[in-house]
């Protein structure tokens, strides 16, 4: 009896955030109710923080990876989650674990990357983009995750702050900073052609 | 360089950053439905692994005495008793009005047992709850019927009305009979709605149901819907928002089972985006001949076949070179697929 309320509080709780802005009370809203075992609230989550995990992996692995990966990384947030503490740092949370999942990604034996590579091949969108992309992977890593979850998952300087847990000035800093140095590989990318 | 551009868009735009946001955006998040299916079987925290391991040792200990005496006991004849039933997990309220349970005005909380029917009249709505289930809220004018089930299942029949579903049990565990295909959840909230005559229309908002009767199925995704045709089963699904033509072109399509009309596949081919490949490639299963390899035709123009996947194939519905396609639309995998049939041949 009781669990029936408590689901039910909690399915409706996640309907009413969802109304309304996404913010850190909410996503916290959010959280708990997940952690109560509601799918729901965990796929508005996954909704809100999916292209944030995305641009962490993309700047690890190989962009034909990266969508199982995200689908691993939340499948494995969602199986911890109760042992999340502080639901504010949800968004910090995850991208340590799509990390962690990307340097696991790099530990499997040789041969399956290379068939892993090989199927990126075939799912390769656009040339230029992945040229663009390989640009900023090779800028120093404080740069990269914020410069692509700024440029390829179209996100604001503010929410990249609310999602990741940096401080709104660290990734402003690092948006001025990358984007200088992108600007240069990229200029001396066309000059070496 | 324009660092408010930079920050959120504002202010006056940078050529270059422009370019960028262009050329990358192709690389974007496109979100499916989170796939529960792939979920591995849980690890125990490692904090509790040496707890875990000195409870084996002693559990082991005692499980010797148990099984001496375990097996003194199964040589000795005994009584079988009878199976105690299972409370039910269906616990039914009025949300508006007064709902009927199984004839009798519903006043307050009533939990129902299997083989109830729940009944709202023009001016009331209900809902039913299970603790690690879902909620589901049933509208005005519905008929509905608790299913015995099995252990683990859970399973309701609507045989006329509205009802919005929620479910967070485990995907493959909850299911809803009509009269035109059963509605297995995968993950998801819906709202499934028959008519008088038990036709009728699921639309998915969240997740992922499978749709089944007899050999016909089909997969519907967040977004989706698809109409149910008394003794024809699931239609071909489509996104609600599908061009106005290629939605008639189905409807025409789905009420001939037997032969494909020409003009409403041609509709149907001409009207579809990329978006509507999923659709496509239900009809793709479907069709035959000549029929099935112009939509092979069109699907493959509209969203290539991945490597290893020939047309050769495709064509003699080889089931793993259809579901490799369908991986590449981003809308989850197909293994929910083999969590439909499994469910199914139960």
């Amino acid at each position: 009896m009781e669990g029936v309320v408590d689901a039910t509080l909690r399915i409706e709780d996640a309907r009413l955030v969802d109304r309304m802005e996404p913010g850190l009370d909410d996503n916290r809203a959010l959280v708990l109710a997940a952690q109560g075992g509601d799918r729901e609230a965990f796929g508005r989550l996954y909704q809100r923080f999916g292209p944030m995990v995305h641009g962490v992996l993309l700047t690890r692995v190989p962009f034909g990876e990266v969508d199982d990966l995200v689908q691993d990384v939340f499948l494995s947030a969602f199986q911890r989650l109760t042992t999340l503490r502080a639901p504010g740092a949800f968004g910090a949370w995850l991208a340590a674990i799509a990390r962690h999942r990307a340097a696991d990604f790099h530990r499997r034996p040789a041969a399956e990357q290379m068939a892993d590579d090989v199927a990126a091949e075939d799912a390769r969108p656009r040339a230029e983009a992945l040229a663009a992309l390989a640009a900023i992977q090779s800028l120093p890593a404080a740069y990269r995750e914020t410069l692509v979850l700024r440029l390829v998952e179209g996100m604001t300087g503010q929410e990249i702050a609310d999602r990741t847990g940096l401080t709104p000035a660290s990734v402003r800093v690092n948006l001025h900073r990358g984007m200088k140095r992108l600007r240069e590989a990229l200029e001396s990318n066309r000059g070496a052609r | 360089m324009s660092d408010k551009y930079l920050w959120d868009r504002s202010g006056e735009p940078d050529p270059d950053i422009e370019r960028l946001e262009l050329l990358l955006g192709a690389l974007r998040h496109r979100a499916g439905a989170l796939d529960y299916t792939r979920m591995p079987a849980p690890a125990p925290p490692s904090g509790l692994i040496w707890r875990w391991r000195r409870s084996i040792l002693a559990g082991a200990a005692c499980a010797a005495v148990v099984l001496v005496a375990a097996g003194l006991w199964w040589r000795s004849p005994k009584p079988v008793p009878a199976a105690a039933p299972s409370p039910s997990p269906w616990l039914v309220r009025s949300l508006t009005g007064t709902p009927d349970v199984a004839g009798t005005p519903l006043q307050g909380e009533l939990r129902v047992g299997a083989e109830r029917v729940i009944e709202t009249d023009s001016a009331s709505t209900a809902r039913l709850s299970a603790t690690g289930v879902g909620m589901i809220d049933l509208g005005p004018g519905t008929r509905l019927r608790t299913v015995t089930a099995g252990e683990g299942e859970y399973r309701l029949a609507l045989e006329r009305g509205t009802l919005d579903a929620h479910i967070w049990a485990t995907p493959g565990s909850f299911s809803v009979e009509t009269a035109s295909a059963t509605a297995l959840d995968l993950g998801c909230s819906y709202r499934l709605e028959v008519t008088e005559d038990g036709s009728g229309r699921l639309h998915v908002t969240l997740g992922w149901v499978g749709l089944g009767q007899h050999e016909v199925e089909s997969l519907v995704p967040a977004g989706a819907v698809c109409i149910l045709k008394r003794g024809a089963g699931p239609g071909t699904p489509h996104f609600a928002d599908a061009a106005g033509a290629l939605v008639e072109a189905l409807s025409t399509i789905d009420g001939s089972p037997d032969r494909m009309p020409a003009q409403a596949l041609e509709t149907a081919l001409a009207a579809a985006g990329p978006r509507d490949a999923f659709t496509l490639w239900h009809l793709l299963r479907r069709a035959a001949g000549q029929d099935a390899v112009r939509l092979y035709e069109r699907l493959a123009a509209l969203s290539p076949p991945p490597a290893g996947v020939t047309r050769e194939s495709v064509l003699a519905k080889d089931r793993t070179a259809l579901e490799s396609w369908w991986n590449t639309f981003g809308l989850g995998d197909a293994a929910l697929f083999g969590r439909w049939r499994a469910r199914a041949a139960m």
